[in-house]
């Protein structure tokens, strides 16, 4: 199986700006010190061996969308935040618009950093493409024509030229899709949100985000322990600070890099990938919290346990497991 | 989970002794807030220096008693934090929220002033 993250931002998306453009750039030429390359490779080397990983890399700043592929010729994607517009111009170079798709959606649920991307997904106005949503909401429709109508949008839902079906979905109800098995799970969010565990053969990714794990909640930890367990890769909403967490944003639906780590040893897994940045946060803070996470695993890890590896998403990463 | 207790003038002196999981966050937060009351005098140094283990729902249970001290106008302070403790309140960022000290003579200073 392998995960592309096409959009790992939290709430809203975010570009960087000329300031921070530049402050990358202040960094990578004090690294370079006035050296020369003499080739493009060399260059590339510098950029990979010796520039600090916030110089090098950049977060992105697209809302959550994750393509989850298993070799089935179907797509397998995990929301629509802004992200899904890249995915979805990069389907139109891969198939152009004479070769119909089957592209199967999974929606945490349907606030609007997360349907956002679907205007913008241009398989959708191609006839033939089908596109499957599944959700465990009860009328998911109604939010998709509430963004597309007047005054939100000018091409209402009704134009696009998709075969758009949207299908239903119920935790502990698990369905086939693409090759995979999907088990549906609720979640603690306003409105609720539903996390998917895609499983195929031994492997197995959880994908759960927009959702707020409270210390207190015993017998809902459980719940994901028993969901997480032994998956190969846990997508997680992280965030927040747990100090933040259960003060000033307790009850706002989110979670922390803390309860992260405690779920996924509890569960065994393989590889944690913290999900849902912060928007207000630069990549040299979502960096720093990363590295605080390895830290945090070590300090938590039980003698003689399996390190837990933990990763970042950024857009564009990909993962194969 | 062991908890000692000292009254130092107007102020309580707690040593949690061992871990705060969550076989014993429940226990530690009831003493806690015991402690605090619920008037604006009441004031506990808590004495970090025998915790070797502090989990979510331990930080969550000194939130509580943080929040607790905002709205009774009761004090809180910690000190003597052990090295993994002050990491995981920095990892937490617990430590831009509660008081915590190097030591104790600060530490009851600071809740004398």
């Amino acid at each position: 199986m392998r995960v592309k993250i096409w959009g790992c931002r939290g709430s809203l998306p975010v570009a960087m700006s000329t300031n921070r453009v530049r402050a990358k750039l202040q960094v990578a030429l004090k690294a370079a010190a006035g050296r020369t390359f003499d080739s493009e490779a060399a260059l590339e080397k510098f950029i990979s061996d010796e520039l600090p990983w916030p110089a090098s890399h950049s977060f992105g700043g697209n809302t959550s969308c994750v393509q989850i592929s298993s070799g089935s010729p179907e797509y397998v994607i995990c929301d629509m935040g802004s992200g899904l517009r890249e995915f979805g111009v990069s389907m139109m170079m891969a198939h152009g618009p004479a070769r119909p798709q089957i592209y199967n959606f999974f929606m945490s649920h349907l606030h609007w950093d997360h349907i956002m991307g679907f205007p913008f997904f241009p398989p959708a106005y191609i006839p033939g493409n089908k596109i499957r949503i599944h959700s465990c909401h009860p009328d998911p429709r109604a939010a998709f024509l509430r963004q597309q109508s007047a005054p939100c949008f000018p091409v209402h839902l009704d134009q696009l030229s998709a075969d758009i079906e949207f299908v239903a979905m119920r935790p502990g109800e698990a369905i086939s899709v693409a090759g995979t098995r999907v088990h549906a799970l609720l979640q603690n969010h306003e409105g609720d949100s539903y996390g998917y565990r895609f499983e195929k053969d031994e492997n197995s990714i959880v994908y759960t985000t927009d959702s707020e794990h409270k210390p207190e909640d015993v017998a809902g930890a459980a719940r994901f322990v028993e969901f997480f367990r032994n998956a190969g890769l846990v997508i997680f909403d992280a965030q927040y600070s747990l100090a933040d967490m259960v003060s000033l944003k307790e009850d706002w639906g989110h979670s922390s890099n803390i309860s992260a780590v405690e779920l996924c040893h509890q569960a065994h897994v393989k590889r944690l990938l913290l999900f849902h940045h912060e928007p207000a946060y630069d990549d040299t803070m979502l960096y720093q919290i990363w590295q605080e996470t390895i830290r945090y695993e070590e300090l938590m890890r039980d003698g003689g346990a399996p390190p837990l590896e933990v990763s970042t998403a950024y857009d564009g990463l990909e993962i194969d497991l | 989970m062991n908890i000692q207790s000292e009254v130092k003038g107007n102020i309580s002196v707690l040593k949690p002794i061992g871990r705060i999981d969550q076989n014993s966050a429940a226990s530690f937060q009831e003493s806690l807030l015991a402690t605090l009351g619920a008037g604006k005098d009441c004031a506990v140094a808590l004495d970090m220096s025998a915790v070797d283990f502090l989990s979510s729902i331990g930080l969550r249970a000194l939130m509580v008693a943080h929040k607790h001290c905002q709205a009774s106008g009761a004090k809180l302070v910690l000190f003597s934090l052990t090295p993994i403790v002050r990491e995981v309140f920095s990892i937490s960022r617990f430590d831009q929220v509660l008081r915590c000290f190097d030591a104790r003579e600060p530490a009851l200073a600071s809740l004398s002033a």
